[in-house]
């Protein structure tokens, strides 16, 4: 009896938890979507009537060279960006988490200064320093005696220098997040194993990455589901371009919707790409999920 | 017995004369106020005037207040197109004669033949041209342009001045003159090489100077796989590959700030950089002039002239008042469209009376030496459907960046025109 | 002791250096900025005269404040509204056990996949829906929920040792009192780090208070600054300095909140 009420009395306060955030979600994310999904079953150019086409348009999507084509853009971009944030952003937290949390804070705060500044500002900025004759960064190149190059103004470097203002964006605010959790690891752990003569590295591998599991997880899902759907910076300093270099997908998606007018077709290739998202999170989750034992 | 009836007589004599005398109130006071919206994304000195227009309509027309609300450019389209497609959209706003077909094939604005007199026609410019044709669809005139204005080849006389170039006048002059200009501190020219409207707008002239065309609309067959084209597609190509102009530049390759700054020394700008560059303007010290897009030999000069029209959306509940107030501001005012060529944003007018006026207010400079030269002969920018956009657009993206041939480029999408019009039942 | 005091001077250059390297860009924005509207794209640093006339004219004229007083009001409503309830969210998620556990948590974590310009249009005329075009709720409400920070809650509220809970519960503590009383305030490290990232993508967001706003008096920064690029040429000297406007408020937050930023949680010797 006393179990029972137990396990009701959980139930209905975590429900209670989850209110909140379970009405606005559906409200305004999970309706949309079910909206989407609905129009990805017609024909419609956002002015006259909608035309029903039932799964015309996802036939119609696995013919599209251009769209796969941007699919593979995309996780070009993907394999790019996240292991170069998890390493980078996990790298700098070790630097720092030895220092004093003063230094800490000030660290903290000055790699965070380039996410508030919005990514259509940082394109611009980032416009300016891949200038290929001006640019500081060619000139930085320069003083090191390498040739000036073409960033992105290249089909070869354009989609890679997008990544570098990722992450010059991304990588402060993931820093403070493994940081955080390095910090809760409890320093005795560390000082047994020192007395155990243990080295840097191993201290790394044995203790610090493993405890890391949660911050580890969450970093590595967030970052491949956010990279998916890079848009401000490619609308803002390549268009998709030169050529299609860098037309990832949800860039297409935006194209074929607010430039060709096929909201129909649009929301398909959504869909499409949420699916490959899903399946990619889902495979993330279980692989780590079976290498805790 | 007799007085009691012409008492109930009387009683129901004043209650109807009080009823009609109560409706006849309600006749003169329905008279309502009249709200519309005009939406633009036109800011700036351009937006003012606007807004003089609207207001002076109301002198006018005191029933009807049109009240005008700004949109930044950038993301013009994803508002108007969201708004319109959840009908809460405007009952006016601009539109350039690129996306005019979607609008018409959805019967989504308001027919303004009835309003529009011959006497009105008649003062529209009939140049190689009409304007008004890229308006019109099976007869009916659906939008009508208020402003215009070409593209030209500004150069500094500076840099072409101590290169020792004369400013070029065919596409191997062109193609010399980039050669010499470029160095490792400056771009000999700049074109938009992004993918886009803009793009193909810039290179459309490229094609007509050769005698190509792209679509035969009586017929409707695609005519874009020619040598002309071949050759234009071709000399974008060659210009971005011997890195003649750059892939992004830090600004919009059109924005006149390249060329006013010296981060290039020819830039392809329209009627919109003149006030800028011209004496008095921002950039005046970079001592810049202009000449007509260069040409292929054997070719003839043709521009491309792009502008804003206005246009009712059908679903207003004002369609009358909306169509009287578009031609009324387009057709009819006079003083102020001068004001708006001038002041708000320098641009030709497709109506002689608005030209007759500017001619006199420019008597030098950049700004006379535009008028003169670019603004009459031209051609009016084309309306195609997005997908023939895109295709085109495609074709110049392979030139440009993926080792496309001119010729194999020009075929292809033509071929690829002519399968989407077998499609295509909408208007051309 | 001689070794540990070199090695953190060598970790203080190179993380100063990489502080150079993001720094950089800002640096370049400020100085740019700070140049005659007809010399704003000489790429030196100060190779060109310092003025402020843009500053006067972007706060002055185009009344700057009233933007960032509108995206000071969406941020913070957004930002403190979003954190208590994915904090109440993750602590769900993590300490209780629940019907439908696994399954609220993979359809939570899929409504991020959804990019945002596919949800635009239906999200718009929900929105038209409930009355609330044209209006900041109409722009704060729909950016509250987010799975970023339910899911990093989640996993924080993960890491807690249960030792705590169990000794509140024989205390004889409710749920929500355990929530209220324990976790909430272990949080505060996340809450501040997530704090000022929901502030930021808030005092930033451009793309949809553009479609759902159209009274000029409601605009947020972002959107004030995108009205200073016309079809071709860009008003730089004024779109530089509003940017720089639009930074500074935020930057001010961050000093004062940067030694909370990264407090560390000492969990040992709570028993």
């Amino acid at each position: 009896m006393m179990k029972t009420n137990r396990k009701l009395y959980e139930n209905l306060s975590a429900y209670f938890l989850l209110f909140p955030d379970l009405l606005l979600l559906t409200m305004f994310v999970f309706i949309p979507v079910l909206g989407s999904f609905y129009l990805s079953l017609h024909k419609w150019n956002g002015l006259s009537q909608m035309i029903f086409v039932g799964l015309g348009n996802y036939r119609r999507i696995f013919r599209d060279l251009a769209w796969w084509h941007s699919v593979g853009i995309s996780f070009l971009y993907t394999l790019m960006y996240v292991p170069a944030v998890f390493a980078v952003a996990l790298a700098l937290a070790l630097l720092l988490s030895n220092l004093k949390a003063r230094i800490q804070g000030l660290f903290g705060t000055l790699y965070f200064v380039p996410f508030a500044v919005s990514g259509i500002v940082a394109s611009f900025i980032w416009k300016f320093l891949y200038s290929p004759k001006n640019g500081y960064i060619n000139q930085a190149l320069a003083f090191l005696g390498v040739a000036p190059q073409l960033w992105l103004g290249s089909t070869k470097q354009a989609l890679i220098s997008v990544v570098i203002v990722s992450l010059w964006m991304h990588v402060g605010f993931n820093m403070i997040i493994f940081l955080a959790g390095i910090l809760d690891i409890p320093a005795n752990y560390y000082e047994a194993a020192e007395i155990d003569g243990a080295r840097s590295v191993t201290k790394f591998f044995r203790i610090t990455f493993p405890l890391l599991r949660n911050t580890n997880i969450f970093i590595l899902i967030t970052s491949s589901i956010l990279s998916f759907q890079v848009f401000d910076q490619v609308k803002a300093m390549t268009n998709g371009g030169p050529g299609d270099a860098t037309n990832v997908s949800v860039f297409h998606i935006y194209r074929q919707a607010f430039e060709m007018f096929h909201f129909g077709y649009s929301a398909s290739m959504a869909f499409v790409l949420f699916m490959i998202i899903l399946v990619i999170s889902l495979l993330q989750l279980n692989v780590l999920k079976s290498s805790r034992d | 017995m007799f007085y009691k009836r012409t008492l109930i007589f009387l009683l129901i004599l004043s209650s109807v004369g009080a009823v009609l005398y109560a409706t006849g109130q309600q006749a003169v006071s329905a008279q309502e106020q009249v709200e519309v919206f005009f939406w633009s994304h036109l800011g700036g000195t351009a937006g003012e005037v606007l807004t003089e227009i609207c207001e002076k309509y109301s002198t006018i027309e005191p029933g009807v207040t049109v009240t005008y609300e700004l949109t930044p450019r950038v993301d013009w389209e994803n508002k108007i197109t969201t708004a319109l497609a959840t009908g809460t959209g405007p009952d006016i706003f601009t539109l350039s004669p690129g996306n005019f077909l979607r609008f018409v094939n959805a019967d989504a604005t308001v027919d303004l033949t009835p309003y529009f007199t011959p006497e009105m026609e008649s003062d529209f410019s009939s140049t190689l041209y009409n304007p008004l044709e890229s308006f019109r669809s099976d007869g009916k005139l659906y939008a009508i342009p208020f402003e215009g204005g070409g593209i030209a080849l500004f150069y500094r006389r500076d840099m072409l001045g101590s290169a020792g170039i004369e400013p070029p006048e065919y596409w191997d002059e062109l193609l010399l003159a980039c050669d010499k200009l470029t160095d490792d501190k400056i771009y000999g020219i700049s074109l938009n090489a992004a993918k886009g409207s803009n793009q193909n707008y810039q290179w459309y002239p490229f094609m007509w100077q050769g005698g190509g065309d792209i679509l035969d609309e009586v017929n409707r067959k695609s005519v874009f796989g020619s040598q002309a084209t071949a050759d234009a597609l071709d000399l974008w190509g060659t210009i971005i590959k011997k890195g003649y102009t750059a892939a992004q530049f830090p600004a919009h390759p059109a924005d006149q700030v390249l060329i006013g700054q010296g981060l290039v020394a020819m830039q392809i700008v329209g009627n919109w950089g003149v006030n800028d560059l011209d004496e008095g303007g921002k950039f005046e010290a970079a001592s810049v002039d202009f000449v007509h897009l260069p040409k292929p030999q054997g070719g003839k000069y043709v521009n491309d002239l792009g502008g804003n029209a206005l246009v009712g959306s059908s679903k207003s509940k004002y369609a009358d008042e909306v169509a009287k107030f578009i031609v009324w501001a387009t057709a009819e005012e006079v003083d102020l469209l001068i004001r708006y060529c001038s002041y708000g944003k320098y641009s030709a007018s497709p109506r002689v009376s608005v030209m007759n006026g500017l001619t006199s207010v420019y008597t030098k400079g950049l700004k006379k030496k535009f008028a003169d030269l670019i603004n009459p002969a031209g051609r009016y920018e084309p309306s195609l459907p997005p997908e023939i956009v895109d295709i085109i657009g495609d074709a110049i993206q392979n030139c440009m960046f993926k080792n496309g041939k001119g010729l194999n480029e020009a075929k292809k999408a033509s071929d690829r025109i002519d399968e989407f019009l077998n499609t295509y039942t909408g208007a051309m | 002791m001689k070794s540990k005091s070199v090695g953190s001077v060598l970790k203080i250059a190179v993380c100063s250096a990489i502080a150079v390297f993001m720094l950089v860009p800002v640096v370049l924005l400020i100085s740019s900025s700070l140049k005659p509207p007809d010399q704003v794209m000489n790429l030196g640093l100060f190779n060109s005269p310092l003025t402020i006339e843009s500053y006067v004219t972007v706060m002055k004229e185009d009344t700057f404040v009233q933007y960032m007083k509108n995206s000071f009001i969406v941020a913070g409503t957004v930002t403190i509204s979003a954190l208590l309830f994915h904090a109440m969210a993750g602590y769900a998620l993590a300490r209780l056990r629940f019907v439908g556990k696994d399954a609220v948590f993979s359809w939570i974590l899929s409504t991020m996949m959804v990019p945002f310009s596919v949800l635009m249009i239906p999200l718009f005329v929900i929105v038209k829906i409930f009355g609330l075009l044209n209006t900041l709720l109409g722009v704060i409400l729909p950016f509250i929920p987010h799975a970023y920070g339910i899911f990093l809650f989640r996993q924080f509220f993960l890491g807690i040792p249960s030792d705590l809970e169990e000794a509140a519960t024989i205390d004889g503590a409710s749920i929500i009192g355990i929530f209220y009383r324990i976790f909430l305030p272990l949080s505060k490290s996340i809450m501040i780090a997530l704090g000022a990232s929901f502030f930021i993508r808030n005092w930033n967001n451009y793309l949809w208070p553009l479609v759902v706003l159209r009274d000029r008096r409601l605009w947020l920064i972002q959107v004030a600054i995108a009205a200073y690029q016309h079809e071709y040429s860009m008003d730089w000297s004024r779109v530089l300095t509003a940017c720089v406007v639009a930074i500074t408020p935020i930057v001010i937050l961050f000093f004062i909140f940067q030694n909370y930023l990264v407090e560390g949680v000492k969990l040992s010797g709570i028993k």
